[in-house]
């Protein structure tokens, strides 16, 4: 599992989204990714993902929520 | 009600024709910050969204009576920019660049020093005063009004320990980042003691980290001279010695420099430390009554 902790100032959030979806798109990666995108242009982020992302990607609201959704996901629970 | 920055502050942002600063003079004037000039050498003449453009910071300050300044001009030529400053009417700098050699920092820090104006960063998310004026790249949807000071090295810290302070309420009077790079122009102190004096700031929240001494000069500052309580919190208790943990300053160097100790010496002289963000805003909230 993969946890990406985003709480963006000069990082954008939309930029980070993209970025991700560039990476999941030439490596076909499919191992579960935790996402949580707080700050800048923290919408715009998290739009792209819900559009765009494929299934293995959710998203958490909290970084707490993210950590925990990502453990879950590591020990084979259902979260 | 804050330090540094308010409603009179009046903005001039140098490096405002490049992409970061360009985006974020829009950004802090949308805010509601005063930004009245930028400087680029060799545009002048032209605009970022109807703010003019100079070629030096001294025809920005004659100008349009600039009294604060704000770096974005990239690491090799950032501490120039600071000089020019220091040579100039304005009062603040605020330098967000990272990435600025050290020995380029020791002689802005020599010359800084001998004056009496004021530098908070390099390597900084700058300062907001939340409702009034914000200068720097904070996500401002986080802070809100109150009485609480933040100073920090962190800036991704700031904003989830700020978010934490707001799901219980507490709003901030200032926020300061004072930047993560081994040579910086505000400490701590300076930053405290601005805190300590200013009526409207309650109590004051200093988020520390791994590397260096500055936690540890404070802490005999805080039980020493100021009367406004703080809560403390150091970002790094799982951090290996000698790995650089993503700023410049933020390394353990043999025993010295480790969160543990910073937390015992903040916590000898009575001031609180939160382990965890949430940690430190129950703490405050506690502390407020």
């Amino acid at each position: 599992v993969l946890l990406i902790n985003i709480f963006g100032g000069i990082t954008r959030c939309d930029e980070v989204a993209e970025g991700l979806l560039t990476a999941l798109d030439r490596l076909g990666a499919t191992l579960p990714i935790v996402v949580r995108l707080d700050g800048t242009n923290e919408e715009e982020g998290r739009a792209i993902i819900a559009a765009r992302a494929p299934d293995n990607v959710v998203v958490e609201a909290t970084m707490l929520s993210a950590a925990r959704r990502a453990v879950a996901l590591a020990e084979g629970v259902t979260a | 009600m804050s330090i540094l920055v308010d409603a009179s502050t009046r903005l001039v942002v140098q490096g405002i024709t490049g992409r970061e600063g360009a985006f974020h003079a829009t950004r802090n004037k949308a805010y509601g910050t005063q930004v009245v000039a930028g400087v680029t050498p060799g545009k002048a003449g032209q605009d970022v969204d109807g703010i003019p453009v100079f070629n030096t910071v001294e025809d920005a300050a004659e100008a349009t009576g600039a009294n604060t300044a704000m770096v974005f001009v990239p690491p090799r030529f950032a501490a120039d920019a600071i000089l020019e400053v220091l040579d100039s009417p304005v009062e603040l700098i605020v330098c967000i660049t990272e990435g600025i050699p050290a020995h380029d920092m020791l002689r802005v820090y020599a010359h800084l020093k001998r004056g009496d104006k004021s530098l908070v960063g390099p390597n900084c998310p700058g300062i907001i005063s939340p409702g009034t004026a914000t200068v720097g790249i904070m996500p401002t949807q986080v802070f809100q009004p109150g009485a609480v000071g933040v100073v920090s090295r962190s800036g991704t810290l700031t904003y989830q320990i700020s978010k934490e302070l707001a799901l219980l309420g507490i709003g901030q009077s200032t926020v300061v980042g004072i930047g993560g790079d081994p040579v910086v122009g505000s400490s701590f102190i300076d930053v405290l003691g601005r805190f300590d004096a200013d009526p409207d700031t309650e109590l004051v929240v200093m988020v520390g980290e791994i590397g260096g001494a500055e936690e540890e000069t404070a802490a005999d500052f805080i039980a020493g001279t100021m009367s406004t309580p703080v809560v403390g919190y150091i970002a790094g208790f799982q951090a290996p010695p000698g790995k650089q943990m993503g700023h410049a300053g933020a390394i353990i160097t043999g025993s010295s420099g480790t969160a543990q100790a910073k937390k015992e010496a903040l916590e000898a002289r009575g001031v609180r430390v939160g382990e965890s963000p949430s940690e430190v805003a129950a703490l405050v909230k506690e502390a407020l009554g």
